[in-house]
């Protein structure tokens, strides 16, 4: 097998060693590291959290409606308090209906209270799922010293906000 | 400061691995081999640090400054001994000497002035 003489090229072996070494810092710490910090200084996790937050509201069910039929009972009580006995036999009409939309609405907020909750690790999810899909841009991104900015990375909001709506980083309760 | 050993006995240069008859060496030259590798980390090193450094911290701005000095000095200061032997051509001595670039042009010139001792001893 023919050796290669390294000695007649331009570069040494260990600059391509040095080279490779850096390139795949880039790609593993400082690229990732670096991007993190630059989202924490554009303040896109609030920015995230408070967008995902209005689209969680957004999803809030609305509240049926509940036919306005007058309590006879109440209103006989009101006028002669003396009918108290009768007004107990005459029952609310729409009581049993607003007990079921108490329910609901304490169901409703519980649910958006569980989802704002992870919204937070939604956020970092889309951070992670973002990095990870743009490893090499974000590896030669901080390798350059941000010289070369690829246009995924010029635009990484888009980026962010699609990989804040993939399956992976789904809120849980959100629908 | 030199790793190894590079001793001149008579018309003979020892190193801790290998004796050369003067007589026989054809160039004594000394050479750099980390040089554009270090070069090139302190580089990388500094251009990250630039390009950065609003978002690294000052211990971290630190920590690449002295990394890329030190590989920067390294590759600068760190030199080989290169014998070139009339009769193996580029011999096996340059795996076996290193040492600071400083101390190894000194010991250069003392090993060229033996080699010119020896070939003239033995022309006459």
């Amino acid at each position: 097998m023919m050796s290669i003489d390294f000695s007649s090229a331009p570069f040494s072996p260990l600059m391509v060693v040095v080279g490779l070494g850096y390139a795949v810092f880039s790609s593993v710490v400082s690229g990732p590291l670096m991007i993190e910090r630059e989202l924490e200084n554009a303040g896109w996790h609030e920015t995230c959290q408070s967008q995902l937050a209005s689209d969680l509201q957004a999803t809030r069910r609305p509240e049926t409606v509940i036919p306005q039929v007058p309590d006879l009972g109440g209103m006989l009580c009101g006028v002669y308090p003396e009918l108290g006995e009768l007004c107990q036999l005459i029952p609310d009409p729409t009581a049993a209906a607003r007990a079921a939309q108490e329910q609901a609405r304490a169901l409703e907020d519980a649910r958006l209270a569980r989802a704002t909750s992870g919204l937070p690790d939604a956020c970092s999810c889309a951070e992670q799922v973002f990095t990870e899909q743009q490893r090499w841009a974000v590896a030669l991104y901080a390798a350059s010293g941000r010289l070369l900015e690829p246009p995924v990375l010029a635009n990484r909001e888009l980026g962010l906000s699609q990989a804040l709506r993939s399956p992976l980083c789904a809120v849980e309760g959100a629908s | 400061m030199i790793f190894g050993k590079l001793i001149i006995k008579g018309s003979v240069l020892h190193t801790h691995r290998d004796s050369f008859i003067l007589e026989g060496i054809k160039k004594v030259s000394i050479y750099r081999p980390f040089l554009s590798s270090g070069v090139m980390f302190a580089s990388l090193a500094g251009l990250f640090a630039v390009g950065f450094a609003d978002i690294l911290y000052p211990g971290e701005l630190v920590l690449l400054g002295s990394i890329a000095s030190a590989s920067m000095g390294f590759g600068l200061n760190l030199a080989q001994l290169r014998l070139i032997s009339r009769d193996l051509g580029v011999s096996e001595a340059p795996d076996a000497v290193y040492g600071t670039y400083a101390h190894l042009k000194r010991e250069r010139l003392r090993i060229s002035s033996a080699v010119a001792e020896a070939k003239s001893g033995g022309a006459s």
